[in-house]
């Protein structure tokens, strides 16, 4: 079920990790822009991202699903660019006040740091 | 008689006679578009998305060098679009395994670092992978270090069809793909390689080399050749 108990970027991660555990390696961006994208992922929801990074992941995500030869590659963005999209004060929060809004994501919450 | 297609390639008529990819109809007329495992004289694999086109009404960008003309085809070659995919790509080939030119036998005659220059990729904004995924010095005259190979599989191809021994080949997938000898044995130990040294001359970057050249002094000379050779080749399969 997808709650308020789901944390948005760690879905994206999920799916990106499975993205990445699957790719054949034939063709360059999903053999690497997948693992890319999985470790800006994980930066996010480390609490370790800038606002750069939101740029750097979303143009990234429009190349690896542009340019990918397959559709493990083309269709691995999509769940980035869709909670991007419908939930993206989620990501800000994760990056802009180091804080997970679900619990789920290992990093200090704002409460823990302060 | 072969039939004739006028397309047009970024607002250019240009004439193509059927069979022909796009690629070489953009090559004949002097349209430049970047590519990296294609090698004229081997087969295509479309691995390394860089010859990416838009053709007009096709839902997808398509491989220049697998794309055979049609007439009337629109095809887009140059865009701000396309030339941000093509540095994106080549960066992530730069931050793949490890790519630190000033210590590479290949620098200066590498076609990454070529590239680079020519799409202007002057820095790189990821993190490097650069997995340990060493070095095999076992075979008497080259040596293949996996730090700089970009899977191009050049190499598997030009051994496979041009000399017929196919030692080479890949295992392992995504980040763990390898180009290999014989099922992973040491080069050297190799009963299929005839030491021909027609993978070291097609290799792109310094990933393949002969041993004894020190840094920039891999030049690699014979790929202007290989069509002569390809043609020579299937004359004596198929007379």
């Amino acid at each position: 079920v997808m709650d308020d108990a789901v944390c948005m970027v760690d879905v994206a991660r999920y799916f990106m990790d499975f993205c990445r555990e699957e790719s054949c390696g034939k063709c360059i961006p999903c053999r690497v822009g997948t693992t890319q994208l999985h470790l800006l992922l994980t930066r996010i929801s480390e609490g370790q991202a800038s606002m750069a990074d939101i740029d750097r992941l979303e143009r990234l995500s429009r190349t690896v699903g542009r340019t990918s030869l397959c559709g493990l590659g083309q269709a691995a963005p999509n769940p980035v660019l869709s909670t991007l999209r419908h939930f993206r004060q989620e990501y800000l929060t994760h990056i802009q006040d180091r804080a997970c809004p679900s619990g789920v994501c290992p990093l200090r919450t704002r409460e823990a740091v302060s | 008689v072969t039939a004739v297609h006028i397309l047009t390639i970024d607002g250019r008529e240009v004439a193509g006679a059927d069979g022909q990819t796009v690629l070489e109809v953009a090559r004949e007329h002097a349209i430049d578009i970047p590519t990296l495992c294609h090698l004229d004289g081997l087969s295509d694999v479309g691995a390394c998305r860089l010859c990416l086109v838009e053709v007009r009404d096709a839902k997808q960008l398509l491989p220049a060098c697998m794309t055979p003309v049609a007439e009337g085809m629109q095809v887009t070659a140059h865009s701000e679009q396309l030339a941000e995919h093509r540095r994106a790509v080549v960066e992530l080939l730069f931050v793949e395994r490890n790519h630190v030119c000033a210590v590479c036998v290949a620098n200066n005659d590498c076609e990454l670092q070529d590239l680079a220059e020519h799409l202007g990729v002057d820095h790189v904004d990821l993190p490097a992978v650069s997995p340990d995924v060493g070095v095999d010095a076992s075979h008497p005259l080259f040596a293949v270090d996996h730090n700089r190979c970009v899977l191009c599989t050049r190499c598997v191809r030009i051994c496979d069809e041009i000399e017929g021994a196919h030692t080479w080949d890949v295992a392992g997938r995504g980040l763990d793909a390898r180009v290999v000898t014989d099922l992973g044995t040491p080069w050297g130990a190799s009963p299929t390689c005839t030491s021909c040294g027609k993978c070291v001359q097609v290799c792109p970057t310094g990933a393949l080399f002969e041993k004894g050249r020190a840094v920039a002094e891999g030049a690699k000379h014979r790929r202007p050749f290989l069509p002569s050779l390809r043609t020579w080749h299937d004359g004596r399969r198929h007379p």
